[in-house]
């Protein structure tokens, strides 16, 4: 008879064997194959990248790698509490059994092992540790870097499964994360650097404390007790499910009533928003590119080139609302065929959906301009170009993509690494959104000057807003119709 | 008035639905009934334009399903739990419908305090609570009010009764027989359970393989036959 856990393990793969992804044609299979491919050489090179750079400088490379341990792990363990999926809801098959709650603990701990989270890392560390640390410091040393980097590696990522265990039981759980967030503030405040105690801890590593190892073990030890407390009591199907999602006003509030059917499914539109799990990570996403923008305008030294300059800033005004706009019509698959099979008026309906993907855009809009006005970084003309142009033309590829995906999507779900839902074409578009537009400016540029790229970009974005009735009915609309039977068959898929 | 003509849809070559002829008149209750694949929610599907027909149409009066959307305004429908909006709450979800039908929120309030019983004060007034917080049961129930409220012409449930306690099933069946008595809608009701069919509806049908093979008034000897067909079925089998 097979044991407890070789079936968890076993039933672990084949869902991952059997996602309907797999099923796709051959092409989504390279792509892939090649998207996990590029991830990891992209790793793989910056690691080899900055060691070596370090490793020209052996003694100062060292510790300007070790400065950064906490910054990393800080950022790391925020962005788990964020994007890391807690495989919590796979469990609850298992409760009918007989099988311990001990050895799903055990399972639950494990399974939280194979997240990308752990593995990225390891592409910095180790060429770093065989570039850097080996010739200079020897072999021993490297071992035992190698090691501590592992163990605090794996107590973040238990750290964020705890959290993510818990502000599944109560959203006051979220003060976690601040916490550790404002101790290291604290820190940085009172010792006037947390570089100097990163630092510090670098050399603790390689020099083998037994202190440091010690603390780092007995923290993963004790957080591994805790977990076991924490879901030995809760392991319940309502709490291991997700948790009750945000409260918002009453559907038909006011303001939208008086928009008339366009106003009505907008907010039913932000009702779907704000209480799915799936979605509100979605929206995550763009505080998550406003803070990558804000690093990049203020503390990215050398003013990087305008080619650059350019990508991110339309990748932070633009890639979020696009990642909402390029699954617009899936976020409802779970109850379209109610949508079509009641009398409603579809053009309404997907307008709905634009301009409130146009407010949201304008919402990070403003905090974006804010940082280029003041960082100086990008000409606020080109910004405001850029903008309209994410408004409108980009806007209209991404819906128009939209409208040929039928995956299925579940609310519920996490969103990083979560591809359900979303299909090879989606990835293709990244590019385009971001590539697009910086071709046209570039070739513009090219024979009218800067101010005619410009004003190609502002001119381009105004014609598809003012024109937006009539693409949205006549293309998007027509275009969504006419797939109609395809997509809502793929919405009944349940596990697309 | 419902009519189905030359109507297939097929799945891998193999015809799940194959009907040469079927009218469901205003005033009927039309129960159709089979085994599990038979084909009774693809053919409500086709009634409803969620599938495509690879041949033949099905027309609500003069609108052929496929070709327009007028017949939407007199239609109800309720297949599955994939008609419900699960993060709304369930007064968020009846005014929702009931504007896109432009009821005014008072006579939403009167049609659905029609439904009190049925929802046996488990329904509605739950401020914190949405759909997919409830049980399957009271689920069905919203889905089958909600598909009431608009007060439809032609009325389409697959599977009502499932989910259902007894004394909601009783409910039901009641709130059907009233309704139609009331609106003379033509209401299309699939199901397993023979007694449900034969208490409420005035024709069944019976489909095998997508095919009508028996359609009957049902006249008091309903049961029996229907009764007959499905023993010896499983005789044979």
């Amino acid at each position: 008879m097979k044991s407890a856990a070789s079936y968890l393990f076993s039933h672990t793969w084949k869902s991952f064997i059997r996602n309907e992804r797999w099923r796709r044609n051959l092409f989504i299979r390279i792509l892939y194959l090649f998207i996990g491919l590029y991830f990891i050489v992209t790793f793989l090179i910056l690691g080899y990248d900055i060691s070596n750079t370090l490793a020209d400088d052996s003694t100062h490379g060292t510790e300007r790698f070790y400065e950064w341990i906490i910054w990393y792990l800080v950022a790391d363990y925020i962005i788990r509490c964020l994007l890391q999926q807690v495989p919590a809801v796979e469990v609850i098959p298992y409760l009918r059994f007989r099988i311990r709650k001990r050895k799903l603990t055990g399972h639950l701990i494990i399974r939280s092992g194979f997240s990308l989270f752990n593995f990225l890392p390891l592409f910095l560390i180790i060429p770093f540790a065989a570039k850097v640390i080996g010739p200079s410091s020897g072999m021993a040393a490297t071992l035992l870097f190698l090691s501590g980097s592992l163990l605090m590696i794996m107590f973040n990522n238990l750290l964020a499964l705890l959290t993510g265990l818990l502000t599944r039981i109560s959203p006051f759980y979220w003060g976690i994360p601040l916490a550790y967030a404002g101790i290291i503030a604290l820190i940085n405040y009172l010792a006037g650097s947390i570089k100097e105690i990163s630092r510090l801890l670098g050399t603790a590593m390689t020099d083998g404390r037994l202190l440091f190892f010690s603390v780092v073990i007995g923290l993963i030890i004790s957080i591994i007790l805790i977990i076991r407390r924490v879901v030995g009591r809760n392991l319940q199907i309502d709490k291991v499910k997700t948790r009750q999602g945000l409260r918002i006003r009453r559907l038909t509030s006011a303001g939208f009533r008086q928009m008339g059917d366009t106003g009505r499914y907008m907010s039913l539109e932000i009702s779907m928003l704000l209480r799915n799990k799936r979605s509100r990570n979605a929206m995550l996403l763009a505080v998550f590119f406003l803070i990558y923008g804000f690093f990049f305008f203020f503390v990215y030294d050398t003013p990087p080139g305008r080619y650059l300059n350019m990508v991110i800033t339309t990748m932070v005004m633009g890639l979020a609302s696009m990642s909402y706009l390029q699954l617009i019509f899936s976020w409802e698959s779970a109850y379209f065929d109610g949508i079509m099979a009641r009398k409603n008026n579809f053009f309404s309906y997907i307008k709905a959906k634009f301009y409130l993907q146009a407010i949201m855009s304008m919402l990070t809009f403003i905090p974006v301009i804010v940082m280029i006005v003041i960082s100086g970084r990008v000409n606020i003309f080109l910004a405001l170009a850029i903008f309209l142009y994410v408004l409108g033309p980009n806007s209209f590829i991404a819906m128009l993509l939209a409208t040929m995906n039928d995956a299925r999507l579940d609310l519920s779900g996490g969103t990083f690494m979560n591809y359900q839902g979303v299909k090879g074409s989606q990835f293709l578009m990244t590019f385009i959104f971001i590539l697009l537009p910086v071709c046209i400016f570039e070739l513009v540029c090219l024979v009218a000057g800067d101010t005619g790229g410009i004003i190609a970009l502002a001119l381009l974005g105004a014609i598809f807003l003012l024109f937006h009735n009539w693409w949205l009915r006549h293309i998007i609309a027509a275009a969504f119709l006419k797939r109609k039977y395809k997509s809502l068959e793929g919405y009944r898929k349940l596990s697309a | 008035m419902i009519r189905v003509t030359n109507l297939v849809k097929s799945y891998n070559k193999k015809n799940v639905i194959d009907i040469n002829e079927l009218i469901i008149n205003d005033g009927e209750i039309f129960g159709l009934v089979g085994n599990n694949g038979a084909g009774k929610t693809t053919l409500l599907r086709l009634m409803l334009d969620l599938i495509s027909s690879d041949r033949g149409s099905v027309f609500s009066n003069n609108f052929a399903v496929s070709k327009s959307e007028g017949w939407k305004d007199y239609t109800a429908s309720y297949l599955d739990e994939g008609f419900l909006i699960d993060f709304l709450t369930p007064e968020e979800y009846f005014s929702f419908i009931a504007l896109e039908y432009g009821i005014s929120k008072e006579e939403t309030e009167r049609r659905l305090t029609g439904f009190s019983d049925f929802f046996n004060g488990e329904v509605l007034g739950q401020k914190k609570k949405y759909i997919r917080d409830f049980s399957k049961g009271n689920r069905q129930k919203i889905g089958i009010a909600s598909s009431l409220i608009t007060v439809p012409r032609v009325l389409i449930l697959d599977e009502p009764f499932n989910s259902l306690d007894p004394s909601s099933q009783i409910l039901l069946k009641q709130i059907l027989k009233e309704y139609n008595r009331e609106s003379n809608a033509a209401i299309i009701v699939s199901s397993h359970d023979l007694n449900h069919v034969t208490e409420i509806c005035s024709r069944i049908a019976i489909i095998e393989k997508g095919v009508i093979i028996r359609d009957l008034m049902n006249d008091g000897n309903a049961m029996t036959e229907l009764a007959g067909y499905f023993s010896v079925k499983q005789q044979k089998s």
